[in-house]
């Protein structure tokens, strides 16, 4: 079955693993996945996943798959963390255990773990409009469900998704890419084998927009003429990513919107039904007056999917309307007085000479 | 910070429950509905993820590996039949994507408790695994007691809570049914090369074996005692409300596998013998229709494959069906 078309073997207990030295890049310049080198995995995102989540993402870059939840801004939950004049942001990782080729649990509390963590942290901080959230705290959670390299940039592309499906105002959205060197050429989002392998390997956040960077991590070595063509590579990545999980979104949107819009017309057209039955009694008729007049609006703006039927107003009103002619009257002149008597005292001793 | 429920709330659910009338209009034992798929994870052996009704996801990972078989120096006999035997370990995450109460370590307790039921019920007999088909080598003793030099195939579940909405151990037990039917063993072929065992996997996707004994795996009902009645498959509120929760853990054959009482009130035997009666026949109609439905899938995703030509991977919908 597909399912266990997997890269990695099993290995016996009592034989060491054997690590073949494969080519990352054989001579037709293809990649030990068939790509090439400047191509990125391919990449499937769909935010609002999850029901409980304020905002929830679940993103697939190649073999790779991150779920976020973005819970806030809300109550932090240790009085500890609060920050008088800006919202506290907190991210939490964890790799499910059977996330990787061979089972291995992770503690919460890895040292790598919570490293990660904190580069996703330090990488939202400046980019979400934390001080109109006060002493709040938004949580950030990501769970890695399969691994195959990119942890870092997979994290932030979830996180952003799933920080504009909670609604969490940005600046901009946050798209990050990894990019790698070898055999003389920068290489484009690396998987798990080219990770593990020699080469160097940078990760780049940056705000797509304005180009600017918010992360940038690199832990090899790398020759510094070399670098600028590696990030300029990782760059282009990014905005790549940009473009796609825009679409992402915007499409989840429409069909959000089409979906809201649908049920206003069935709620629009349930109530008139009821109208009918006369369900209102007579009382309510001047609350029904402005109901009316909504539905109209409703109806001109929203021809195509609402119902045929032309909603007549009942025509039991004229008494009503006279009444309510007067009383405005009434209010206006007296309003107008009352302006007066403020701005020329004088005016109130003519009034009570009047009356008298 | 802990979620509370109202006086009026609880009044309210009572009611209810003693009228057949739950919020969301089920009867006291009606399911929600249960929504799966399997063969997600392509790292794992087998994997699937369950959703009951729009709240409650989880999702299983099935992980089987090669390890050796540990005996711990007791009698001979005892350890003679372990010695022939596969293990199985689980383990339950819930992560904080569930429910805000999930967070930091606010998850460690729950962890391990839902971790322990799983143990207690899939390692033993009852569990129907054949757990003997699991093993590669048999023990072989050099010195009486402690020495070994044995492996066997250790078979690691790894369980995902992702979304919590109430019933979260049914839905567990359900997963890994899935997840137990979708997971497929690779061959082993022992040689023995100058004395020493050496042990060859093959990679070949067509040898891998299905579990044997699968379909014995039971499923799990948690009935939940509000008021003197009872009810399967509770919301968050409903949970909040109940005095006490007995877990019956029931397979196809009807027979139980093993039973849970929790929560802080307490339950009258006739009430009691009620609750496992339903607890059965309601588990073996699941078993039924689940294991209908599991067999469809799995001959849709062959078909889809060779239709696609063998190399394609299938397209599984995994996160992006429809919410």
């Amino acid at each position: 079955m597909e399912n266990l078309e997997k890269e990695g073997k099993i290995f016996p207990q009592f034989s060491s693993p054997t690590m073949s030295r494969q080519e990352l890049l054989n001579p037709a310049g293809l990649r030990i996945d068939g790509r090439r080198v400047t191509e990125l995995r391919k990449i499937k995102c769909k935010p609002s996943v999850l029901r409980q989540a304020d905002g929830s993402a679940y993103i697939e870059q190649g073999n790779t798959k991150c779920l976020a939840a973005v819970y806030g801004p809300r109550e932090p939950r240790l009085k500890s963390q609060i920050i008088h004049d800006k919202a506290n942001i907190n991210v939490e990782l964890s790799y499910a255990p059977f996330s990787t080729s061979e089972r291995k649990k992770r503690a919460k509390t890895d040292k790598r773990i919570l490293e990660i963590a904190s580069a996703v942290k330090q990488t939202f901080e400046p980019v979400i409009l934390a001080n109109l959230f006060p002493r709040s705290q938004i949580d950030i959670y990501l769970q890695i469900l399969q691994f195959d390299g990119g942890t870092v940039q997979i994290c932030i592309n979830a996180a952003t998704m799933a920080l504009i499906d909670a609604g969490v105002p940005m600046r901009d959205y946050v798209c990050a890419c990894t990019a790698g060197y070898f055999e003389n050429e920068p290489v484009l989002d690396l998987n798990n084998t080219e990770e593990s392998s020699d080469s160097p390997e940078l990760t780049v956040a940056i705000l797509p927009k304005s180009g600017k960077v918010t992360l940038l991590q690199m832990e090899s070595r790398l020759q510094v003429e070399k670098f600028e063509s590696v990030m300029n590579l990782a760059t282009e990545g990014c905005k790549a990513i940009y473009k796609i999980l825009d679409k992402s979104i915007r499409d989840n949107m429409k069909d959000a919107i089409s979906n809201t819009i649908k049920f206003y017309c069935n709620v629009s057209t349930l109530l008139k039904e009821a109208e009918k039955l006369h369900y209102y009694d007579e009382a309510d008729s001047e609350s029904n007056d402005e109901e009316s007049d909504e539905y109209q609006e409703f109806e001109s703006e929203n021809s195509i999917c609402c119902s045929e039927q032309n909603y007549q107003p009942s025509s039991s009103q004229p008494n009503n309307s006279n009444i309510s002619i007067i009383t405005t009257l009434i209010l206006i002149i007296g309003i107008f007085l009352g302006i007066f008597t403020l701005l020329r005292p004088n005016f109130s001793y003519w009034i009570a000479c009047l009356s008298w | 910070m802990q979620t509370l429920i109202s006086h009026s709330e609880r009044d309210y659910i009572l009611h209810g429950v003693e009228s057949n009338l739950r919020a969301d209009g089920r009867g006291r034992l009606d399911y929600r509905q249960v929504t799966f798929e399997t063969g997600l994870i392509s790292q794992c052996s087998g994997s699937a993820r369950c959703r009951l009704g729009e709240g409650t996801d989880v999702l299983v990972g099935v992980k089987v590996e090669i390890g050796q078989i540990e005996v711990d120096g007791a009698e001979e006999v005892v350890n003679d039949k372990k010695a022939k035997r596969g293990r199985v370990v689980c383990n339950v995450e819930c992560s904080p994507i569930a429910s805000q109460q999930f967070a930091g370590r606010g998850a460690e307790d729950y962890n391990n408790e839902l971790t322990q039921i799983m143990e207690l019920i899939f390692n033993g007999p009852q569990a129907g695994i054949d757990l003997e088909k699991l093993c590669i080598v048999p023990g072989i003793w050099r010195d009486v007691i402690h020495y070994n030099i044995v492996v066997a195939h250790n078979r690691y579940h790894a369980e995902q809570v992702l979304d919590y909405a109430g019933n979260i151990l049914d839905t567990i037990f359900l997963t890994t049914r899935a997840a137990l039917y979708n997971t497929r063993v690779p061959k082993t072929i022992v040689q023995e090369v100058e004395g020493m065992m050496e042990i060859e996997v093959l990679d070949d996707v067509q040898e891998a074996e299905r579990i044997v004994g699968w379909e014995q795996i039971p499923i799990a009902v948690t009935l939940n005692k509000i008021g003197s009645r009872h009810i399967i498959d509770a919301t968050p509120l409903e949970e909040l409300a109940t005095e006490a929760k007995l877990l019956v853990s029931v397979n196809k054959q009807g027979k139980i596998c093993g039973m849970q009482k929790s929560g802080e009130g307490s339950i009258e035997p006739s009430l009691l013998n009620e609750m496992i009666q339903t607890g059965r026949t309601i588990g073996q109609k699941i078993i039924e229709a689940f294991d209908v439905r599991l067999r469809e899938e799995e001959v849709e995703s062959l078909k889809s494959s060779s239709r696609g030509g063998g190399q394609i991977n299938i397209q599984k919908l995994g996160f992006f069906a429809a919410t």
